[in-house]
């Protein structure tokens, strides 16, 4: 599904911080990144793009459909932390597998989506084991296995390389590049590094104190 | 019960929730499929807390329900009226009940527990 990703005025206030009146209008398809330092409000804009918080104001339209009330479930953006909150108690295939519970798939088909997204990622050796026994960079890979195999129209992926080494973290860079082709959804990345936004980013937006 | 529960669900990072909830699955599936089974040590912990404090509880029952053969007679009332009236036999296989049933829950709550292993560092 191509389709363009705009938010209208979007401001939120949370205790003492607040984001003003977000405006930005995502081409179907493109790698926008989103740069800014630390307590911008970066996660806080992903978080309501999800649908995890609602904007005390603004709109937000996912191609012409009004989204903004939308709970996340109906979204079904993608979402990937900076630390993968991988669920701790399946293993890596149950942990991929989780998004495709209400798939129309039968389990064999559903096995076949698995084994194919795993092959993507290089990750295909890890599917029986336990998150906590994964490296950082494995367990970034299973974090985006898990949000790619419900081909999401959107994939938001909150500062995914900051807790990786400088080697990973340039492997993991190229993939990303590389998935965006093959899925070619909308990817809304944040971070605070300028060279990552640089070389990822088709477009890049500044949040500063919530501006 | 519910203070250990209440501290168990805080200790969950609610962040899995909301990726649970972005890959499908609404409010209460999510707690369900993801905060449940990760808080599953402590309820267990809390359910046999409070069969135990229910099983040797003493007082309550002597001040509510009087110390009566056959009819308000739990293990510990069983125990004292054993030992009250100088029989010791009833005595030792009531106390030994009691131990059994203390090693059986144990037991349990090894085989039904997450093992150490399993969770992932700082759960």
């Amino acid at each position: 599904m191509k389709v363009k990703l705009t938010l209208e005025g979007i401001a939120k206030k949370l205790g003492d911080f607040s984001l003003k009146e977000i405006s930005l209008e995502v081409k179907p398809g493109e790698y926008f990144v989103i740069l800014g330092p630390s307590g911008a409000g970066k996660t806080v804009l992903l978080e309501i793009l999800a649908g995890i918080y609602p904007p005390d104001q603004g709109k937000i339209w996912l191609g012409e459909r009004d989204i903004t009330h939308w709970p996340p479930e109906k979204r079904r953006f993608g979402f990937v932390y900076q630390d993968h909150a991988l669920f701790p108690h399946p293993t890596v295939e149950g942990n991929i597998r989780f998004g495709l519970r209400d798939s129309r798939l039968n389990p064999l088909q559903r096995k076949q989506e698995i084994r194919e997204t795993a092959d993507l990622l290089g990750i295909a050796h890890l599917l029986s084991r336990q998150p906590h026994t994964l490296s950082g960079g494995e367990s970034q890979r299973v974090a985006l296995a898990r949000a790619l195999i419900t081909r999401p129209p959107v994939l938001l992926l909150d500062e995914p390389l900051s807790s990786l080494d400088p080697p990973t973290r340039e492997i993991l860079q190229q993939e990303l590049k590389r998935l965006h082709l093959i899925f070619g959804s909308i990817f809304i990345h944040v971070t605070h590094d300028f060279e990552e936004a640089f070389f990822l980013g088709e477009r890049i937006g500044v949040l500063m104190g919530g501006n | 019960m519910i203070t250990v529960l209440q501290a168990a669900i805080e200790g969950v990072d609610v962040r899995m929730e909301y990726v649970a909830r972005t890959l499908g699955c609404s409010p209460f599936q999510a707690f369900c499929r993801v905060t449940l089974p990760l808080i599953r040590n402590q309820i267990l912990a809390g359910l046999i807390l409070t069969w135990g404090k229910a099983l040797g509880e003493f007082g309550a029952v002597l001040m509510l329900a009087g110390a009566t053969r056959f009819r308000t007679e739990t293990l510990p009332i069983a125990i004292f009226l054993n030992m009250s009236t100088g029989d010791m036999e009833a005595l030792m296989v009531s106390a030994t009940i009691l131990i059994l049933i203390a090693f059986i829950t144990l037991g349990a709550f090894e085989r039904l527990g997450i093992k150490m292993y399993q969770r992932a560092p700082g759960l």
